[in-house]
């Protein structure tokens, strides 16, 4: 390629450049198909997803031991900015972009702890009737000959008194990044990562964004293996929050993971050009289109409550309240269940030549129902609007198994 | 062309939460750095260039969390590291033991031609010392590592160190390269030291620093190095 034409004359700055961009279009045009491609990935991705739904029932920022001086109120943007990014993650569809978000969420993170590390100290500091509450970054306490306790100690037994910590470290950065990750759970993140360390080899991936990867691959890791002994457990009681939260988990995940498959089948590669949103639910909205930069200058927006976002090309969109919405599923049995569907989901298999056109309006209803709610249920979790225009007319069963395939 | 980076070393800091990894990163770093720079951004990644031996290298400092409950997670960040600096705590002899768990770790899954450097970091306490320091110096020379005594509070020993590493790590990378790599021995040119430094002191303010290998020298002798 380099010998080419276009490139022949490129020096070596113009040369990465275009490499660069030859990757973001190439890996994005790649991304759905291997990211959304059913396989092994899938299992170990909804394995993952189910497993931070059951520990996040039970494991909390304490049995992570993330700094206490972090879960101040004060934080809360800051937190909601670093799971923003980490759903950005599976946002964007080339690998530069996906990494770039991780190292964001990342530094995020740092900074504040080491803001709630800077706090504490000066609140150590400062005679206990005022507290701080200007930014410390302006004025880190205690200079390079004063060393003192900057990590916050809270979560720690007996910080010694010689203990020299002069900033936040890793051993603060893993439980927030894996609090963080548990919190967001982005439908099929483990693939994303995958998707990164396949399309961009390491030889590309430097300093702290390459820290930033492993952090978050630990991250995944620890939540994937972790047991009674890493969070500090009797392994009984672990065995038993574990089911607890599984089976709690379960009776949400049904819902959830349908609506997961439907938006997989319903969506198809969407331009990178399509006109920004303006406003979308933080914690579970993501936003393809958005530079990563926006997050960082407004955290707020990324708190803005989520369900009340408009969808962009369906105008007129029933509430999610006021959709009809059936008897509790869950507390049917199988058969009655079934004769629900059949009931209600009266056209799925009929052939389209046994139509009337009397049933037309009828389907037609429906289908606005169907699309609204799929609509809704994409939005809610971060993937674009289904295009169900590029469907084959076999149904969504085949478009299931290729995404994206005309 | 002296104060480009000749090549790019991977180093991971392993050691028991509390023993004071970070601050060693830090001070090492604060010599070219005031430390509002260093604590507002990520002092768990660093990346600092040092002259060794008339050579440049760039270090990437990669922090890990020591907690025991982190263990597991520890691969993910010492693989395709090509040195390791294992940190134990002077006063703390669970903190040796670790040590001594991970060494016996990186040999077997690490990459083999990692280079491992032991600290016992506060050594400014020594009056409270637990670990024999001759037991953990004959430790390390058993298992083909360097013993150094530092101190992130007073600065002690963290030149020598890190020289120390960079130096072998190029030692053993040199063996296939080409002669711009330190000689095994790391001896210095006068020469190459009066190029390297004046360019690389101009280049403090885009985060370098030099590792003074006169300092390096003597004090790697007196730290109980094997």
């Amino acid at each position: 390629m380099q010998k080419c034409h276009p490139w022949a004359k490129l020096d070596a700055a113009g040369w990465s450049q275009e490499a660069e961009a030859v990757e973001r279009f190439v890996s994005s045009q790649l991304h759905d198909h291997v990211v959304k491609a059913a396989g092994a990935g899938r299992a170990a991705d909804e394995a993952f997803s189910s497993r931070c739904d059951a520990l996040c029932t039970f494991v909390g920022p304490a049995e992570l031991h993330v700094p206490q001086a972090a879960l101040a109120p004060r934080f809360k943007d800051t937190w909601a900015t670093a799971q923003d990014f980490i759903h950005r993650v599976t946002a964007y569809k080339d690998p530069f972009r996906k990494l770039l978000c991780i190292d964001r969420c990342c530094r995020q993170l740092y900074r504040m702890i080491h803001t709630a590390g800077a706090v504490e100290r000066a609140a150590r500091m400062a005679a206990p009737a005022q507290l701080p509450d200007s930014e410390p970054a302006a004025s880190p306490a205690g200079g390079g000959d004063a060393v003192d306790n900057a990590a916050p100690a809270a979560a720690r037994d007996s910080p010694s008194p010689a203990e020299e910590q002069s900033g936040p470290s890793a051993d603060d950065l893993v439980p927030c990044v894996i609090w963080c990750l548990l919190r967001s759970n982005p439908p099929r993140f483990r693939s994303h990562l995958d998707f990164i360390t396949r399309f961009r080899p390491p030889s590309r991936v430097s300093g702290s964004l390459a820290y930033h990867l492993t952090v978050l691959q630990s991250a995944v890791q620890f939540i994937e293996r972790c047991g009674a002994e890493e969070l500090g457990m009797g392994p009984d009681a672990f065995e038993e929050a574990l089911r607890a939260g599984e089976e709690a988990a379960a009776s949400r995940q049904p819902l959830a993971k349908q609506l997961q498959s439907i938006g997989d089948a319903f969506d198809t590669p969407k331009d990178d050009a399509a006109p920004p949103r303006a406003a979308e639910a933080g914690a579970s909205g993501a936003r393809p289109d958005a530079a990563p930069e926006a997050a960082g200058a407004g955290p707020g927006a990324a708190s803005a409550a989520a369900g009340a976002v408009p969808l962009p090309a369906l105008a007129p969109l029933p509430m999610a309240h006021e959709l009809p919405f059936s008897p509790p599923l869950s507390e049917a049995s199988p058969s009655a269940l079934e004769a629900w569907k059949a009931d209600r989901y009266r056209f799925l298999r009929r052939d389209p030549a046994s139509l009337t056109m009397a049933e037309v309006p009828q389907l037609l209803a429906e289908y606005r129902h169907m699309v609204a709610t799929c609509a809704s249920i994409a939005e809610a979790l971060g993937l674009p609007p289904p295009d169900v225009a590029q469907l084959s007319p076999d149904g969504a069963a085949g478009a299931s198994e290729t995404p994206g395939a005309q | 062309m002296a104060a480009a980076a000749s090549a790019s070393f991977k180093l991971v800091l392993l050691g028991e939460g509390r023993v004071g990894k970070t601050s060693i990163v830090l001070k090492f770093v604060r010599g070219a750095f005031d430390d509002k720079q260093v604590t507002s951004s990520d002092a768990s990644c660093l990346e600092r260039t040092v002259s060794v031996g008339g050579s440049t290298y760039k270090l990437n400092i990669w922090d890990t969390a020591g907690q025991e409950r982190f263990h597991a997670l520890t691969p993910l960040y010492y693989r395709d590291a090509d040195g390791a600096l294992l940190v134990y705590d002077i006063t703390d002899v669970k903190s040796f033991e670790r040590v001594k768990h991970w060494v016996t770790e990186l040999r077997r899954m690490a990459s083999p031609s990692i280079q491992l450097v032991i600290c016992g970091n506060k050594a400014d306490l020594e009056r409270s010392r637990k670990v024999d320091n001759a037991a953990a110096a004959a430790y390390a020379k058993e298992m083909g590592a360097s013993h150094f005594l530092t101190s992130a509070k007073m600065g002690d020993g963290l030149k020598e160190a890190f020289a120390d590493l960079t130096k072998r790590i190029a030692a053993i990378k040199g063996a296939g390269e080409s002669a711009a790599a330190a000689a095994p021995g790391g001896r210095r040119g006068r020469r190459g030291e009066s190029a390297t430094g004046p360019a690389a002191r101009a280049k403090r303010s885009s985060r370098f620093v030099v590792v003074d290998d006169d300092a390096a020298e003597p004090a790697k002798r007196s730290g109980g190095c094997c």
